[in-house]
């Protein structure tokens, strides 16, 4: 574990000096990426603004929503992105092999390799946001509703990481496919709306089934003190649950797959 | 930067092709352009799977956003004009649109100078132009396959929520136009948008910029009459909402008499502009690259 540890910590190290040669980059995306995400709390606005509230969602709520939905997708581009590109790569070029033969699970190596440190300041912009929104809406945050909004991010991140890491594994089967890493996009930019504001069949699948609940409408809900023990609990064992299917069907899958190069 | 290797390209700079062959006839032409659509739309099924990926970006978020409009409309008739059918239609519209008339040049073009690649087609007797337009119209070709049967079972599920728009005869002709013409403009912006891969290694920096603005002004999140008034106004000095936002609004009825023939001539203004200017940027950037190379 400690040297799983060390090993992650030397893998960020190598990518923050990565980085540092390719500055201009690194600002460019940065910039993009920041513009990116205080658009969409502006489309946010604009939408609540015409609509005044949606099931009981006002636009200062909302913004509590969307700015936690970019910490946590920032979160998850900043952890996982990189990774998630590289592993249909290697497997589009038959590389996956120089993957496998070191001496490390394969499942840390090929998820935590790379970081993406254009990501981190979106989450600023995002965290920004929700503090900006628990002001102006006036909502009384306490340590306990802060902590569990913040254990809830974790939930949240493993959760989608977990999903992610499944879609993408399809690769090993489907072989020839070079953007397999992008289909938990447009499933994740919905979290941007709380839930609620969906009904009948839809809103049970955001909230159980591909439970986007727990990016952002969860989250935010707990840190007004809002959160039933029931969710929390049934976003802990989703979560767990994702992770252990995550690892199974890897393994399942390194054992059908044949290698490219072989 | 790009790695040039066919050796005729530096004696003819421009137009290698004329300079090497005798002029093609127009039987010749047409018939090479019927084999490389032809080609490219086989091309185009062998990504099928990235195609059905991303048009998971094209289709998921419209049908999301009727989602919660009908929940809004659960406790009114009417938002600013929109009833229910119109709202469901415009996202529909949007799911459709978005899928068949937004093309994604910018990529392989930038891609293909990037790697020094675009040599290779500059040495064939059909412009690149012709290879850029194919290719999209053949990627279109397979969305049509993806986005129907989600279209239909959509129009199952939303039901009597839908109804048919209220227009004339000859809208449906004045629509089919007025798609194409968005279909091109995007297209000319696109490419235009790859090419400053000539002077940028970083073209996809460029790119996030312009999906910023059409994010926001070509209407796929909200309709754009429904903005912020100033927010609106400076929409309408950007080509983003003639791509498909304005094709749709002839299509909801909601563009009529002058404004219709007006929103009609702006977007032929723009089609004008983005070719005029495509043009003039590719030859830049191949003056540009030659010396590059050379």
């Amino acid at each position: 574990m400690l040297r799983y540890l060390r090993i992650y910590l030397a893998f960020v190290r190598n990518c923050a000096v990565r980085e540092m040669e390719f500055r201009t980059d690194l600002v460019l995306f940065s910039v993009s990426n920041v513009l990116t995400s205080a658009l969409l709390v502006l489309m946010m606005a604009f939408l609540f603004a015409r609509t005044r509230e949606i099931a009981g969602w006002t636009a200062e709520r909302v913004v509590l929503v969307t700015g936690t939905q970019i910490i946590v997708t920032a979160m998850l581009d900043f952890l996982f992105f990189k990774n998630m590109s590289m592993l249909s790569r290697y497997v589009n070029r038959g590389e996956l092999d120089m993957v496998l033969v070191k001496p490390l699970n394969s499942q840390f190596l090929v998820s935590l390799r790379y970081v993406d440190f254009s990501q981190l300041p979106s989450m600023v912009v995002g965290a920004a946001y929700v503090i900006g929104a628990v002001q102006r809406a006036g909502i009384a945050v306490t340590p306990l509703s802060i902590a569990l909004y913040l254990a809830l991010l974790g939930i949240a991140v493993v959760m989608f990481y977990s999903l992610w890491f499944l879609t993408v594994t399809l690769v090993l089967y489907v072989g020839r496919i070079n953007n397999i890493q992008y289909l938990i996009y447009p499933v994740i930019e919905q979290a941007r709306l709380p839930t609620d504001v969906f009904r009948g069949p839809l809103r049970l699948a955001f909230s159980f089934i591909l439970p986007i609940a727990f990016v952002a409408t969860v989250p935010a809900k707990a840190l007004s003190g809002l959160l039933e023990p029931g969710t929390l609990l049934y976003g802990l064992a989703f979560a767990a649950a994702t992770l252990g299917l995550s690892v199974w069907f890897w393994n399942f899958s390194l054992k059908q797959y044949s290698g490219a190069s072989a | 930067m790009a790695v040039i290797e066919a050796p005729a390209r530096s004696e003819a700079p421009a137009q290698p092709a004329t300079a090497l062959l005798p002029p093609l006839t127009l039987r010749a032409r047409l018939r090479a352009y019927r084999a490389l659509l032809a080609a490219s739309y086989q091309e185009a099924l062998q990504y099928r799977a990235e195609s059905a990926v991303w048009f998971t970006f094209e289709f998921v978020q419209p049908l999301v956003m009727i989602g919660m409009w009908l929940t809004v409309y659960a406790g009114r008739q009417d938002v600013d004009g929109y009833a229910r059918p119109d709202m469901v239609l415009y996202y529909l519209g949007v799911m459709v649109l978005a899928t068949l008339l937004v093309p994604h040049p910018e990529w392989w073009v930038s891609e293909l100078i990037r790697t020094g690649e675009l040599s290779q087609y500059l040495i064939k007797p059909i412009p690149v132009a012709a290879w850029q337009l194919a290719s999209e119209v053949a990627w279109k070709l397979v969305r049509v396959l993806l986005v129907t049967p989600v279209l239909v079972l959509s129009l199952l599920v939303l039901g009597q929520t839908v109804r048919p728009p209220a227009l004339d005869w000859w809208g449906y002709p004045l629509f089919l136009a007025s798609c194409v013409a968005g279909f091109a403009l995007c297209h000319c912006l696109k490419v235009t948008l790859g090419c400053t891969a000539f002077w940028i290694s970083k073209a996809e920096g460029v790119f996030s910029f312009y999906w910023l603005f059409e994010q926001l002004y070509s209407g796929r999140f909200m309709p754009l009459d429904l903005l912020p008034a100033p927010v609106a106004a400076l929409g309408t000095w950007l080509p983003f909402q003639y791509i498909y936002y304005v094709p749709l609004q002839l299509f909801l009825g909601r563009l009529t008499g002058a404004a219709l023939w007006q929103a009609l001539g702006v977007q032929l203004l723009w089609l004008v502009t983005s070719v005029l200017l495509v043009r003039v940027v590719w030859r830049r950037g191949l003056v540009r690259y030659e010396a590059m190379g050379g």
